[in-house]
């Protein structure tokens, strides 16, 4: 059933609707079928009671022509010359009996008895037994002068009846009766087909009493079996009403048949019941006939009303959704130019319509996003360029404010160094002051060149292979005693052996670790500064925790904001906020991190992570000309 | 930091022919008092600029060992100046090393690609000179580009 419902989801609505048409009119001829053959049935069964009526009729008509004519042939054969004397004579001669048998056959009649003035035999073609005896009621009504005409029952057969007739012999004069002629033919099959006409849809049959006494030559038994089935209306008809069947009978070919009983009198006199059986045949074809020309006529229309519906459909409705989709399909592609044709304001049309509109605002948004792109990336190349402009600017600037810089530190230095000529003490340890600030300085330039880089995006790393990282462990440490000097502090070293070779910017990242043990340095006044260095999985990490006063949970989000120190940093004093934000950045730019864990008075350990070999880091020199460019983290 | 002690350097490296091209005074004085005056290298050769660069390098004598250039230099640049060094067949082993404030890194490329041996940033660090300019005269390639 799902599989049916599925099939019929799936098929063009044209298709859906052809089926629908197509059932509704398949039960229409159902229902029209059956009103039909009901009402035909109705309606033969009227004709045919019609037609039966019509039939009885002529049938009565029929038998009292045959009485009327079997009188007239008695009539002729009583008015033969010398037939009245004879009976006067009470005898007959031979040639007058052959002569009467002449003419008898003549007018082709049978049963032939000839009575004399007494009643005697003079001629009887039924030898001993006549057909009928002086006291006969036809007998004495044509001796009375009167003649007469009636069924009587063949003598000695029982089953056999005749039509008989009885007239006077008269004299000359036509005054005095001197004889009776009787005259008949046999009921037989011969006489009910000349009824019926040897018709092939009536058959008769002739019932007297309870007997079947002449059928015509066509389908007897059947009306045998009428006389079995119908008593009541035998006798209904024996009584003088006809009766007409209001239902028809099926007989042995299966074609419904009417039936009817009917009186026959013939010469006023009772003649039986006449049954007809009627075949409507013709009427079943005729009915046959009609249903199958309105068949045609409706399957006809049916067909054309299909058709037309098809074509419609399909104009009307299958061709502007396959224009919808179309055009639906269009945009999907990308092409929003295309429009809609609406042909017609249904529901299909305002789909079409809206499909138009949507494309019209999709447009106008595209444009406006478009404009809007287009002005993005004009912003986007300014601060491009912007930035190009600026890192050429810190280039520049870090090479302007080093050199001089560097000179003041350096020949400082000689002189301290006497290489200039001696110094005395006094003047040497002058001189290192100025070193010392001349260092501080230049410390205070790097890292606002480098904060500057970071802010602005242009902190490029050098990158390098195969970095070993000992030599930096070493210098940090080194530098790290120089800061210890004079503190009561002492620095411990935990490095996990083997160390790998890493993928980094050899500077920055002697710059972290020296940034965060002078970090510890500057602010542990007792205690240890303990440095690890290991590798854990892909990373180096590295750590160093000190015994200082620890840094307030509040607090350690200042610690990575640029130019920002805590109370207890401003209070150590040096420094210009920037090395951790710094940092964090070179570690990140690695693709590292750098966190930090404290508690007030409980120390601080700072870690850092850096991939050991990040991919997404190219080496400087090599790979490609341009190293990495960092974007900021703010 | 004190660092400012001679590094251990063997006494005939002392010797080392070293020549510089510089057009800022003052760089060449920092070099000649850095060098020659603090680490002790007896021969030390300044030049003011590269004009007849090619003629004046081949009248030195001794010939110098190692050569900084110093690259934004007139009337011939540093990348010129390594040409014609390296035309001149006896200065084919000489290591070249060039001095560069500008730090972008598609200089240093160029420079590389240019056949440089060494580049180190100026100023140059003083506190590492000795063991670069021994490692560079060991042959070892140095890039210290420091931003």
């Amino acid at each position: 059933m799902n599989r049916l419902k599925a099939l019929f989801d799936r098929a063009t609505v044209a298709n859906k609707f052809i089926l629908l048409t197509i059932i509704m009119f398949g039960l229409l001829i159902v229902s029209f079928t059956w009103l039909f053959n009901s009402r035909f049935d109705d309606l033969v069964v009227i004709v045919s009671q019609q037609q039966l009526e019509g039939e009885i009729d002529s049938f009565q008509q029929r038998f009292e022509v045959e009485g009327a004519l079997l009188v007239s042939g008695a009539q002729f054969l009583a008015a033969l010359p010398g037939l009245p004397e004879a009976a006067t004579d009470g005898t007959i001669s031979a040639e007058l009996t052959a002569a009467f048998r002449e003419q008898a056959a003549a007018v082709a009649l049978d049963h032939l008895e000839v009575f004399d003035a007494n009643g005697n035999l003079l001629i009887s073609t039924e030898g001993e037994t006549p057909s009928i005896t002086t006291d006969n009621a036809m007998y004495r009504a044509a001796a009375a002068g009167q003649p007469s005409v009636a069924l009587i029952a063949h003598a000695s057969e029982r089953n056999e009846w005749l039509m008989y007739s009885t007239v006077p012999l008269l004299d000359a004069s036509g005054t005095q009766v001197v004889g009776v002629l009787g005259a008949g033919y046999p009921l037989d099959s011969s006489f009910m087909d000349e009824l019926d006409a040897s018709r092939e849809d009536i058959h008769i049959g002739l019932i007297m009493g309870d007997d079947l006494i002449a059928t015509d030559s066509s389908e007897p038994e059947e009306l045998e079996e009428g006389l079995e089935q119908n008593p009541a209306e035998i006798a209904q008809a024996a009584a003088g009403s006809a009766w007409i069947s209001s239902a028809l009978v099926d007989d042995e070919s299966n074609t419904p048949d009417a039936v009817a009983y009917a009186p026959m009198t013939v010469g006023g006199t009772y003649a039986g019941v006449l049954q007809i059986r009627y075949e409507i045949d013709q009427l079943s074809n005729l009915q046959g006939q009609s249903f199958s020309r309105y068949t045609g006529v409706i399957g006809i229309l049916q067909l054309i009303i299909i058709s037309i519906a098809y074509l419609v459909i399909r104009a009307r409705v299958t061709y502007p959704l396959q224009g919808l989709e179309k055009v639906a399909k269009q945009f999907s592609a990308g092409d929003l130019t295309q429009r809609v044709a609406v042909a017609n304001p249904d529901e299909i049309g305002q789909v079409g319509e809206a499909l138009n509109t949507m494309a019209d605002q999709l447009q106008a948004t595209f444009k406006r996003l478009e404009v809007e792109a287009t002005e993005a990336n004009e912003a986007r190349r300014h601060a491009e360029q912007s930035d190009v402009v600026k890192s050429a600017f810190l280039a520049s600037m870090s090479h302007e404010l080093r050199t001089p810089l560097n000179a003041v530190i350096n020949f400082t230095k000689f002189v301290a160094n006497g290489v200039m000529g001696p110094v005395n003490e006094q003047q040497e340890e002058t001189l290192r002051e100025v070193i010392d600030s001349g260092k501080h300085l230049l410390n205070l330039i790097n890292d606002v060149l480098d904060m500057s880089k970071i802010q602005s995006g242009s902190l490029k790393l050098f990158v390098e292979d195969n970095i070993n990282v000992e030599p930096l462990i070493e210098s940090v440490v080194a530098t790290t005693k120089v800061l210890l000097a004079d503190k009561p502090v002492k620095l411990e070293l935990d490095v996990n052996r083997p160390l790998p070779r890493m993928r980094g910017d050899r500077q920055r990242i002697l710059q972290i670790m020296l940034n965060l043990m002078s970090n510890a340095c500057k602010f542990t006044e007792e205690g240890s500064i303990v440095l690890s260095v290991s590798q854990h999985g892909g990373e180096l990490h590295i750590s160093v925790r000190d015994t200082g006063p620890g840094i307030a949970i509040a607090d350690q989000m200042l610690v990575f904001e640029p130019f920002k120190r805590t109370a207890t940093g401003i209070r150590q004093g040096g420094g210009t906020g920037l090395g951790m934000p710094i940092s964090r950045s070179l570690a990140e730019a690695h693709g590292g991190r750098l966190w930090l864990e404290s508690e007030l008075d409980k120390g601080s350990v700072f870690y850092v992570a850096l991939p050991i070999h990040s991919e997404a880091l190219i080496p400087t020199l090599g790979m490609t000309p341009v190293a990495l460019l960092v974007k900021a983290v703010q | 930091m004190s660092d400012d002690t001679l590094s251990p350097i063997s006494a005939n490296s002392l010797q080392t022919v070293i020549l510089y091209v510089e057009d800022d005074a003052r760089s060449r004085k920092v070099f000649d008092v850095m060098v020659r005056m603090s680490l002790g290298y007896q021969n030390v050769i300044l030049f003011e600029d590269s004009a007849d660069f090619v003629a004046r390098l081949q009248a030195l004598t001794p010939q110098p060992d190692v050569i900084f250039v110093d690259i934004h230099i007139k009337p011939h640049t540093g990348f010129e100046m390594l040409t014609m060094i390296r035309q001149l067949p006896a200065f084919n082993h000489v290591p070249v090393v060039a001095l560069t404030a500008s730090v972008m890194n598609e200089e240093v490329e160029r420079l590389r690609m240019a056949g440089f041996n060494s580049c180190l940033a100026k100023p140059v660090d003083l506190d590492n000179f000795a063991e670069t300019l021994a490692l560079i005269l060991q042959g070892e390639s140095i890039w210290r580009i420091i931003d």
